[in-house]
């Protein structure tokens, strides 16, 4: 039971890290290669404001998203001046550089060796400390990240995301400044993404640099992806397929070795498959990319 | 007013605007035509503020347009249609309208996360973007996805989104090129019905028989100078201009 549990929290952190994602990737036509480094930054900030200064979890959040945004609109605001195709190698650059200061700031991050004992939350005094509370909590934190991204598609600030998506010409010839409309959407995606990772270093207590690689930001593409761009329930379907599959392999009497490889293979051969037959993803309602 | 003061524009050494002069009414219908490489789109880009001018400048009330971005421009009340036919495919026909509509108050990312007076502000929009499509006589068509309908709808949707945005100063880009010869009636009426609404519309056209029916003013360019300017059947009687640009 304890195990199951375990999985779904998995799965809740990874819904909000993917529907963070869709928004920006799947409404708006931005695609991002930093989420991991968000999610790192949400972590990172809430484990080390916890154990170094024991600040409570809602302040680790708030300090986390806000440092979160706070990047995303600086790499967007210098990306996106010039050309879309720039904030793909813009956020690229970002994942990089967090990646390197997650592993290589040693007196701040304690690099390699990660942060340990992060103690559990207590929100409003409620102590989260059983793998069940966790579970609400993280279910919680998908389901405003849910509500928030389904409020904002379907305003009117979303019609001129998906407009963006389509054509930026036509939305800017429409009176609309795109540029403003990206840099606020990045931001709530970076601070969503820095949420997610608040949660998941106080469920682990203990956070290193391996988990906020490019290869994290990958994935979770690939849960968007997968789940179908711009559909609501896209990112759960998604995160649940990418979470549980790495498990399943362990059932049918894999070595963990082989079934990293295999993993990895399989998500390959799963989205190209995907593409061939049904290229918005399961659930999506635009062809990925177009 | 519009006035566009020795405008010259070169694209790699070739000129597309050579100290172009125009002052445009307030309002009517102004005819731009030319043949291919005459600078009409090129004046078009810079009217709406998507290309900077190399020297020159124009200007709409107290503005120069090349100080400010495209949207911008477009909030001064400058709406325009692109030769490609530009609109958003993958939505219905009420989408594209309404996108057009301006200020409005759900486009605030706060207000469209706390709902704060959207609900009604939408309602509006939606009866303004339903009675502009049915004055288009696009009625039959607002739930149909907008790439689903045929090329003449789609020009009348172009116009549709001009009319929703209020802009004061439409500059369409050939509105009835290649549209059936059925949908050519409808369009040209609601060309007339902006004009009557005090409205200026700028269009670049090749067809002689709408430039006769529609226009007050003709203006002709070639090779980026503008070599006539007048009325229609003045300008249209000229025995060169009919054979360099219309025979």
């Amino acid at each position: 039971m304890e195990y199951v549990v375990h999985i779904l929290i998995l799965i809740a952190i990874y819904t909000t890290l993917a529907t963070s994602l869709d928004l920006l990737v799947g409404e708006t036509g931005l695609l991002s290669a930093a989420q991991a480094a968000f999610f790192g930054v949400g972590a990172y900030t809430s484990a080390l404001l916890s154990t170094r200064y024991g600040l409570s979890f809602l302040s680790g959040v708030a300090a986390g998203m806000a440092l979160a945004i706070a990047l995303s609109t600086l790499v967007a605001l210098i990306s996106l001046r010039v050309q879309e195709d720039y904030f793909v190698i813009a956020t690229f650059a970002l994942q990089i550089i967090a990646f390197s200061i997650f592993n290589n700031w040693i007196d701040v991050t304690q690099g390699p060796s990660g942060v340990a004992n992060i103690p559990p939350p207590e929100i409003l005094g409620w102590n989260v400390q059983a793998s069940g509370d966790f579970l609400v909590l993280a279910a919680g934190v998908a389901a405003i990240a849910y509500c928030l991204v389904s409020r904002i598609t379907a305003s009117p600030f979303g019609r001129v995301l998906r407009a963006i998506r389509e054509d930026d010409v036509f939305t800017q010839a429409q009176g609309k400044n795109t540029l403003r409309f990206k840099l606020e959407v990045s931001g709530i995606s970076a601070g969503l993404a820095a949420a997610a990772g608040s949660v998941y270093a106080y469920y682990l207590t203990f956070i290193d640099p391996t988990t906020f690689t490019i290869t994290q930001s990958i994935l979770l593409i690939s849960m968007v992806i997968l789940g179908g761009a711009g559909s609501r329930m896209g990112p759960l379907v998604g995160a649940a397929f990418l979470v549980v599959l790495p498990e399943a392999l362990r059932f049918v009497g894999i070595s963990s070795a082989s079934a990293a490889n295999l993993q990895a293979i399989l998500y390959g051969a799963a989205l190209v498959g995907l593409m061939m037959v049904r290229p918005r993803g399961l659930l999506g309602r635009y062809s990925f990319g177009q | 007013m519009f006035l566009c003061e020795k405008l010259s524009k070169t694209f790699e050494g070739v000129a597309a605007l050579v100290d172009v002069e125009l002052r445009f009414p307030e309002s009517g219908v102004v005819a731009v035509m030319g043949p291919n490489g005459a600078g009409k789109t090129t004046l078009f880009n810079i009217m709406s503020g998507w290309q900077r001018p190399d020297s020159g400048r124009c200007t709409f009330g107290a503005r120069n347009l090349a100080k400010l971005a495209p949207y911008q421009v477009a909030r001064l009340g400058v709406a325009r249609t692109f030769q490609d036919l530009r609109f958003i495919k993958e939505v219905s026909v009420l989408e594209n309208v309404l996108l057009a509509r301006p200020k409005q108050r759900g486009e605030s990312l706060f207000r469209a996360i706390f709902g704060i007076g959207i609900a009604d502000a939408e309602r509006q929009n939606q009866e303004l973007a339903t009675n502009i499509l049915t004055l288009v006589g696009l009625q039959d068509k607002i739930g149909s996805r907008a790439d689903e309908i045929s090329y003449g709808e789609q020009k009348l949707l172009t116009l549709a989104c001009c009319v929703a945005s209020e802009a004061s100063v439409l500059l369409l880009d050939e509105p009835v090129a290649g549209v059936h010869p059925g949908m050519v009636r409808p369009i040209s009426s609601l060309l007339l019905s902006l004009k009557a609404q005090g409205k200026l519309v700028v269009l670049i056209e090749h067809d002689i028989e709408i430039i006769r029916d529609l226009a007050d003013q003709v203006i002709v360019m070639d090779s980026g100078r503008v070599i006539a300017v007048g009325g229609p059947h003045d300008v249209l009687g000229r025995p060169e201009i009919l054979k360099a640009y219309i025979e």
